[in-house]
């Protein structure tokens, strides 16, 4: 068992106030330690790592053991290097019964100028003796990502690519062995230039070693097809993610790589990392040598036919089963037309893919299509031919099946049909040269319902309503053109309106009053009546227009007298109002019996 | 070794939704007509129309089932059901032409003024009297309500009014067209056309497969037909499909 007591207080595992009480029980213990193992005194000198960038400080640590010098030494100084003491640490190691003590002298080392570096040894007094270090060697190197604590990179093929072929290009996401664990992932998409992405897929990762240290690979493959030729950019491709660090002498956790994780003593940081763009030469396919038969698979390919039955009549299907094997783009590849097979009238194949690694590279694409034999004469299957451009050998390929042998007899061919000749029929037709259209592929859209709109009553019944609108506008039309060449009649509306209105006023006011208020508007609802029947202002009736104007024109007496009356009632209420009738509502009911038969009045 | 558990969030991966009934059933017998076994396949396209899935696709597949199978009547009138849903598919077209071409004996030709109408179908003639209208009544409304602008819309309201009524017009001959005769398509090899409608009754003149005939009247299992030389008989009802709409 280790204890680090320095390691525990940086990493502030113990509070405050424990570290205190246990200081003298620490202090005790390291004396104890340095005494009883003062004989066995050494000291080695190492550095955090052995290869960094300029600028970028390297801890250099003097670890003595069994003995501590009162002082910290002086290191030599060495060209380009600045050399600072950051301070000392201890540890009290329990191992097996037995403690021990160690004190460790740490200075920061930064490098001015890229170049090769020795500390020289150093000879350190410690009581009276004399500790020697061994010199250590540094390597300080321009600014370098795989210095870092993680970088990318992009590993495009070491050769030039073709049109149509496909290339594997990976994605390597490189960890310093210091990263425990990584979480929350976010990769961007990889940015091509005129290439189809096919797809990508995540392939086990690898340790490797190299000048800056160990490293875990992580590698993503993208299977690309390049669309043009030229010089076309891969990337960049970006990342970032939550690294779970090891502290700088630190203990791994031994269930980290089993994804458990279960002591946390690292710290967790941020990474950002981002792979440069890097440009990839595309030739175009050559022109000299291309097949008849070649339209377009780039790749490597093998070929194999079945086909049966092989024992027809003449008109009947034969079933053929193409199986081309190989890397390539297999989804992109046609069976090339046959003119070997002009015996035979052919359908459109049907195909299936079938990729058999994981980044989608390699396969097999099965077709099969039905070929049915038109004469009777045909003995065999011509071979199928197929071509390619091998991007390897930089050539193309040819590919031919087996012919099939095959035993057609004459019989009758896909029924045609059974005509019956009629008295006009002339000769028998030729049979045709070409044949019908292919079948759809798509459903399309489904006909909703056969009837036709003009026969839904929906339909004339939505249609009937703009006519219906039509027709009350022309009606309000000419209602509206009717009363304007007719002044008289239109003054009669208003002032029957202006009645209407009155009247409902005027039964308000005979429930709540004032007196005043109700009076005065039943004075103007009798000059308005007047006024409408005489055809006259309403502010040129009076009570004299009683007399004057209706009685004349036949209204009875009793009428008149009421009239007056109400008259009477209106000019005391304006001149006289003490004496007034307060019972409102039997006036009000008077007035009401009283204008039918002021509207009945003809004049 | 480093831990990578949630690494495998970022990779994407494929989703593949499941095909609906009617469209596996059409890949299903499109599926049969490409192995050659066309009558199936015409069975499995009438299934389709059966549960309501009536396209001109399906109509349209159907026919060259039909025809590959030998049933040149039954094709022609699958392609002519088809042709009324998507009368401009220039697919179906070609094929019922070269259908038609197979076709022995006396047969209906459409004349030109036919072939014109049925350039469109009858919603998309309505649909073109439609707009017109509805905008010769939104405009006369507007004039209506406001007479100072009449002058201003008159000659449109009568340029509207006008196309309506031309339209109106040709849309009615369209119906007049597609329902003011019944059609058929004779479906047996050899359709006997007889002076009446009894077995007994002497024949008159044999129809052929695919021929196209119009029909008269009918009477229980008979029917009356005009046949494309202008001969008229009385054909057996077995011996014939009517074509709707």
């Amino acid at each position: 068992m280790r204890i680090g007591w320095e390691t525990m207080r940086q990493s502030a595992l113990l509070p405050p106030a424990i570290e205190r009480a246990f200081r003298p029980v620490h202090r005790l213990a390291c004396l104890w330690a340095l005494t009883g193992s003062c004989w066995g005194a050494m000291v080695t000198a190492n550095v955090d790592r052995s290869v960094a960038p300029v600028g970028e400080p390297i801890t250099f640590t003097l670890n003595f053991s069994g003995a501590e010098p009162e002082q910290p030494p002086e290191i030599p100084v060495v060209t380009n290097l600045q050399i600072t003491f950051l301070g000392p640490s201890r540890q009290v190691i329990v191992s097996n019964g037995r403690i021990s003590s160690s004190v460790s002298l740490n200075y920061a080392v930064t490098a001015r100028e890229p170049g090769e570096y020795v500390i020289p040894a150093l000879q350190i007094p410690v009581g009276n003796q004399v500790l020697r270090t061994d010199p250590v060697q540094l390597r300080i190197v321009r600014h370098d990502p795989r210095t870092q604590l993680a970088f990318m990179r992009l590993v495009l093929p070491n050769r030039e690519v073709f049109v149509g072929e496909v290339f594997p290009v990976e994605v390597h996401l490189c960890l310093r062995d210091r990263v425990e664990n990584i979480a929350n992932v976010q990769l961007s998409p990889l940015q091509v230039e005129s290439c189809t992405q096919l797809r990508h897929v995540r392939l086990p990762h690898r340790t490797e070693r190299n000048e800056f240290g160990q490293f875990t690979v992580i590698p993503l493959q993208y299977s690309l097809v390049a669309a043009r030729p030229g010089s076309l950019r891969i990337g960049p491709v970006d990342c970032s993610f939550v690294a779970e660090i090891t502290p700088e002498g630190g203990r791994r956790d031994p269930f980290a790589g089993l994804g458990l994780g279960l002591f946390r003593s690292g710290e967790t940081r941020p990474v950002s990392v981002s792979a440069e763009p890097q440009w990839l030469q595309v030739r175009p396919l050559p022109e000299d040598g291309v097949p008849p038969e070649f339209n377009g698979a780039v790749g490597r390919f093998t070929l194999a036919l079945q086909a049966g039955p092989t024992n027809v009549a003449v008109g009947d299907p034969i079933t053929v089963k193409v199986q081309i094997r190989g890397r390539g783009v297999l989804d992109a590849l046609k069976l090339p037309e046959q003119p070997d097979w002009h015996a035979f009238k052919s359908y459109p194949p049907t195909a299936n893919t079938e990729v058999t690694d994981p980044a989608g590279l390699e396969g097999i694409k099965t077709f099969e299509l039905i070929l049915v034999p038109q004469t009777a004469e045909v003995r065999e299957l011509p071979p199928l031919r197929f071509a390619f451009f091998d991007p390897e050998t930089r050539t193309y390929q040819r590919l031919a099946s087996a012919p099939v042998p095959l035993q057609v007899r004459a019989g009758a061919p896909t029924p045609m049909p059974a005509l019956a000749m009629d008295r006009t029929a002339g000769p028998a037709p030729a049979l045709p040269t070409h044949d019908i259209l292919g079948l759809k592929q798509q459903l399309g859209a489904l006909a909703v319902g056969s009837t036709p709109w003009v026969q839904q009553p929906v339909f004339w019944a939505v249609h009937s309503l703009p006519v219906l609108a039509w027709i009350c506008a022309w009606i309000w039309r000419r209602h509206a053109d009717t009363l304007a060449s007719d002044p008289r009649r239109q003054r009669m509306r208003e002032a029957r309106r202006r009645v209407r209105h009155t009247l409902v006023h005027l039964q308000k006011l005979s429930q709540t009053g004032p007196p005043e208020a109700f009076y005065a508007a039943l004075f103007r609802l009798l000059q308005e009546q007047i006024a409408e029947r005489l055809d006259l202002p309403a502010s040129a009736i009076t009570e004299a227009v009683i007399d004057e104007r209706l009685r004349p024109a036949g209204l009875p007496d009793d009428v008149s007298n009421e009239l007056h009356e109400l008259f009477q009632l209106c000019n005391q209420a304006r001149y006289a109002p003490g004496g007034l009738s307060t019972d409102l509502p039997t006036v009000r009911r008077r007035v009401e019996a009283l204008l039918p038969q002021l509207q009945q009045l003809q004049i | 070794m480093v831990g990578l558990c949630t690494w495998g969030a970022t990779t994407t991966g494929l989703c593949a939704l499941p095909e609906s009934t009617p469209g596996a059933a059409f890949e299903e017998a499109n599926r049969l007509y490409e192995r050659g076994l066309f009558a199936e396949a015409a069975q499995a396209y009438d299934r389709l129309l059966q549960q309501g899935f009536r396209s001109a696709a399906v109509l349209y597949n159907r026919g060259n089932a039909f025809f590959k199978a030998g049933q040149l009547g039954r094709s022609i009138a699958s392609y002519r059901e088809a042709l009324a849903l998507a009368p401009r598919d220039m697919e179906i077209r070609t094929n019922l032409r070269f259908a038609r071409d197979q076709v022995r004996g006396p047969t209906l030709q459409s004349s030109a003024v036919q072939d014109a109408f049925n350039l469109l179908t009858l919603n998309e003639w309505t649909a073109l009297a439609v707009v017109p209208f509805w905008i010769t009544i939104l405009l006369s409304i507007v004039s209506l309500w406001q007479p100072l602008w009449h002058p201003r819309l008159r000659p449109v309201i009568r340029t509207f009014g006008s196309l309506t009524l031309i339209l109106a017009t040709l849309t009615v001959a369209a119906a007049a067209l597609r329902y003011g005769q019944r059609l058929g398509v004779v479906i047996a090899a050899s359709a006997p056309v007889r002076n009446g409608p009894f077995e007994e009754s002497p024949v008159l003149f044999q129809l052929s497969d695919g021929a196209e005939i119009r029909i008269i009247e009918s009477k229980e299992h008979w029917f009356r037909i005009q046949a494309g030389s202008g001969q008229s008989g009385w054909i057996h009802r077995d011996h014939l499909t009517t074509l709707t709409g």
